[in-house]
C-alpha cells in the first residue's frame, strides 16, 4: 500500500458514460494484483469528502488502468479530470483473487469486468490457459473489454438484457445453460457485478459444487482496513472488511 | 521540534497533534502510510469489554463536508486489545492513549481495572458514543452525575492520566466538562460527533436503522471550536480540541480557542499525511512568527 500524487497518462470516455483511466505509478503498479482497487481523492477541497474506490483494470510496465461509470457525484468530478494532471491516490489496497490452475470461468456484470480483465490476463501469463469469460451488460452499448479479451485468446459470451448481442437475458441464466446444457465444469469461478448477480451466481456454483469467488463493493471510509466501515457479514457472523479481507472473498466465506 | 512540545496535565506530548480514536484502528494499518513516530498521540478505537459486533450496514453516509457514521462500535474486545493491539503500538515512539466505552458504570471500572497493569500513556474515557446505548434518557456525558461518577471511578482504579471524552449534543457542555475535572479528569476532549440523520429519498426511510448517526468532518468544525471555547471557559484543565480539522489554519483556530492539543479524525481517511503536515506546519508557523515556545498560543483568543 503507497500513497502518492499519480499523473494522469490518458483519460477518456469509452462508451455511453464509461470512462478508462490511466494513471503513472511505477511502484504502485508492480504491486498491484488482480482484484485490487486503488482509492482515489477525486477533488482538492473538503466538499466531497471521502475518496472513490475503484479496481485496477489492467497494468501496462508503469501504468495503471481504471474502467469507471460516473454513477454520482464523486465520479462526475473525476470524470472531469484531464491528462497530465496528477491526483491523488492510495493503493494498491485489498485482498485481491486467488489464482488457482485450471478451467475457469470469468462471470462479470457492468463494470465488474474491468477487474476480471486483470485476473483473465493474469491467468493466461501464468498457467497458459485463458478462461472463459461471461460479460453481462444491459445493451451492446455498454459492453466492455470483450474485443481485448478475446485477443488475449479467452472465449467470451455476451449476455445483453435487451438481446441487442449476444444470449437475450441474464449472465447467470446464461453461465447455468453453459455449465448444465453443455456441461462446460470449470474448476473455478470468479466474479464480480451488482449483488443480485452475485447472489444468484453463487447459489448456482453450489448447486454445481463448484467453489466461487466474488468480489464485493461497499462504501468506504479510509480504505485500508481501520474503521469498520465497509463491513459485510461473515457466515460466522462476524463482520469482515471489503477493504482489506476483501473486495475479493470465498463465496462460502461472506453472507450475500 | 520542542518548541511544539505541550503539556496535557501530566502527560507530555513532543507536538500537539493527535489522532482521532475510531478514525486510525489501532495503528497498523496508517504505519504502511505515514510515521507513527512523528504523531504526538495516537488514541485508539473505543475498546469495550467484550468484543463488539458493531452495527448493520449502512454504516457510512456522505455529507457535504461530512460524514454521518453508525459504526457501533465494532472492536476486538479487551483481551485482544491488550494481547494484539497494545503491544505493536508500543513500539513506537509516540504517546498511545486507550479509548474505553462501556454500556454500565461498572463496564466502565472494570475495563480501567484491567487495563491498570497494562503500559501506556492515558485512558480516553468515551462517555459520548452516539451509536450505542447508555441510559435510558441518553449518553453518559448528557448526565452530569453519571459522567462525574463513571470519571471518577476510572481516575480511582485505573492510575494514569484521565481524559473524559464528551458528545456536543447538549445546551450546556460547560456543566459536564466541571464535573468531569471534578472527579479528577485531567484534560477533557471536545468532541465527540454530532447527532444527525439522513433520509433515503426514494423509500422515504431513514438511511441508518438507528435512525440517528455521529456527524464529523468540516461540516461541524464552527460548532465544534465554540463547543471547545465553552469548555475551556468552564475549567481549569486543558482541553483536546476536534472536529473537522483538515490543515493548519484549522489546527491553529482549535489551539487559539483554547485547545492545548488537536486531533484529527475523519482527515486521516482524507489524506493520511493530515497529521504530519499540520505537525510541519506548526513548525512552520512558530519559526515564521517568532513564537518560541506552540505552548503560548493556547487560548490567546482575544474575544474582548
Ligand atoms: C472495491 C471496489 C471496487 C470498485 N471498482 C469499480 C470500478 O472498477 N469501476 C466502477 O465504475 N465502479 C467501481 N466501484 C464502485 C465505485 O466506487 C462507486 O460507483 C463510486 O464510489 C460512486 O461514487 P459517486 O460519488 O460517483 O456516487 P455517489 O453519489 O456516492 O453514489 C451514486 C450511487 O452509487 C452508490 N455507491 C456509491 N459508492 C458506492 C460504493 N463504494 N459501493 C457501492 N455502491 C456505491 C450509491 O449508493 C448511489 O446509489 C468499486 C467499488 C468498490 C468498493
Ligand atoms: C468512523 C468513525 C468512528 C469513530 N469511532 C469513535 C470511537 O470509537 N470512539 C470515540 O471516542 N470517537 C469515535 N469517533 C469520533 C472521532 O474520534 C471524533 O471525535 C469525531 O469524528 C470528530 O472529529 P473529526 O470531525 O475530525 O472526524 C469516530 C468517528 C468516525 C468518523
Ligand atoms: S473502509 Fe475503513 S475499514 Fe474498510
Amino acid at each position: 500500500m503507497l500513497q502518492a500524487k499519480c499523473r494522469v497518462v490518458a483519460h477518456h470516455l469509452l462508451c455511453s458514460n464509461y470512462y478508462k483511466l490511466v494513471l503513472q505509478n511505477r511502484s504502485m503498479a508492480s504491486k498491484a494484483k488482480p482484484g485490487q482497487f486503488l482509492n482515489i481523492k477525486v477533488e482538492k477541497g473538503f466538499d466531497l469528502l471521502l475518496r472513490r474506490p475503484l479496481s485496477i483494470h489492467q497494468i501496462k510496465d508503469s501504468h495503471l488502468e481504471i474502467i469507471y461509470k460516473v454513477v454520482g457525484r464523486g465520479t462526475e468530478k473525476l470524470a472531469q479530470v484531464k491528462a497530465q494532471e496528477k491526483i491523488d491516490v492510495i493503493g494498491p489496497l485489498g485482498h485481491g483473487y486467488a489464482l488457482t490452475e485450471g478451467k475457469a470461468i470469468l462471470v462479470g456484470g457492468g463494470t465488474g469486468i474491468a477487474s476480471l480483465a486483470f485476473l483473465a490476463a493474469t491467468l493466461k501469463n501464468k498457467y497458459n490457459q485463458a478462461p472463459i469469460v461471461l460479460i453481462g451488460a444491459r445493451n451492446k452499448e455498454d459492453l466492455l473489454c470483450s474485443e481485448a479479451l478475446e485477443k488475449i485468446g479467452c472465449t467470451v459470451k455476451v449476455a445483453t438484457d435487451d438481446g441487442s448481442q449476444g444470449f437475450h437475458g441474464l449472465v447467470t441464466e446464461l453461465f447455468r445453460e453453459m455449465v448444465a446444457i453443455f456441461s462446460t465444469h470449470p474448476n473455478m469461478v470468479y466474479a464480480c457485478g451488482p449483488l443480485p448477480m452475485l447472489r444468484e451466481l453463487v447459489k448456482l456454483c453450489r448447486h454445481f459444487r463448484i467453489p466461487c469467488e466474488v468480489s464485493l463493493e461497499e462504501h468506504m471510509g479510509c480504505g485500508i482496513g481501520a474503521c469498520m466501515g465497509c463491513v459485510v457479514k461473515g457466515t460466522k457472523g462476524e463482520y469482515l472488511r471489503v477493504c482489506k479481507d476483501g473486495p475479493v472473498f470465498n463465496a462460502n466465506e461472506v453472507v450475500l | 521540534m520542542d518548541g511544539l512540545s505541550v503539556k496535557i496535565s501530566s502527560l507530555k506530548l513532543k507536538n500537539p497533534v493527535m489522532v482521532a480514536s475510531g478514525t486510525f484502528g489501532y495503528g497498523e494499518e496508517y504505519a504502511q502510510l505515514i510515521d507513527l513516530n512523528e504523531l504526538g498521540a495516537i488514541v485508539t478505537k473505543s475498546i469495550t469489554l467484550k468484543p463488539r459486533l458493531g452495527n448493520p450496514q449502512p454504516r457510512l453516509w456522505e455529507t457535504q463536508g461530512g460524514l454521518l457514521n453508525s459504526i457501533g462500535l465494532q472492536n476486538v474486545g479487551l483481551a485482544t486489545f491488550v494481547d494484539e493491539k497494545l503491544p505493536y503500538l508500543q513500539k513506537y515512539d509516540t504517546r498511545v492513549i486507550v479509548s474505553i466505552a462501556g454500556e454500565s458504570v461498572s463496564e466502565y471500572c472494570q475495563l480501567a481495572q484491567a487495563l491498570k497493569k497494562e503500559t501506556f500513556d492515558a485512558l480516553e474515557v468515551n462517555i459520548s458514543c452516539p451509536n450505542v446505548q447508555h441510559t435510558k434518557k441518553g449518553l453518559f456525558a448528557q448526565d452530569k452525575d453519571l459522567s462525574y461518577e463513571i470519571i471518577r471511578k476510572a481516575v480511582r482504579l485505573s492510575h494514569k492520566p484521565v481524559i473524559a471524552k464528551l458528545t456536543p449534543n447538549i445546551t450546556d457542555i460547560g456543566i459536564i466538562a466541571k464535573a468531569c475535572e471534578k472527579a479528577g479528569a485531567e484534560a477533557i476532549a471536545v468532541v465527540n460527533t454530532f447527532n444527525a440523520m439522513a433520509i433515503d429519498l426514494k423509500t422515504k426511510k431513514p438511511v441508518f436503522k438507528n435512525i440517528v448517526a455521529g456527524l464529523c468532518g468540516p461540516a461541524i468544525k464552527p460548532q465544534a471550536l465554540y463547543k471547545v471555547y465553552e469548555v475551556k471557559k468552564a475549567v481549569k484543565i486543558p482541553v483536546i480540541g476536534m472536529g473537522g480539522i483538515m490543515n493548519l489554519n484549522d489546527a491553529l483556530e482549535f489551539i487559539i480557542t483554547g485547545a492545548s492539543a488537536i486531533a484529527v479524525g475523519v482527515g486521516n481517511f482524507v489524506d493520511p499525511k493530515i497529521p504530519i503536515n499540520i505537525i510541519k506546519g506548526l513548525q512552520h508557523y512558530i519559526k515564521d512568527n517568532k513564537i518560541g515556545q506552540l505552548k503560548q498560543l493556547v487560548g490567546s483568543l482575544d474575544a474582548k
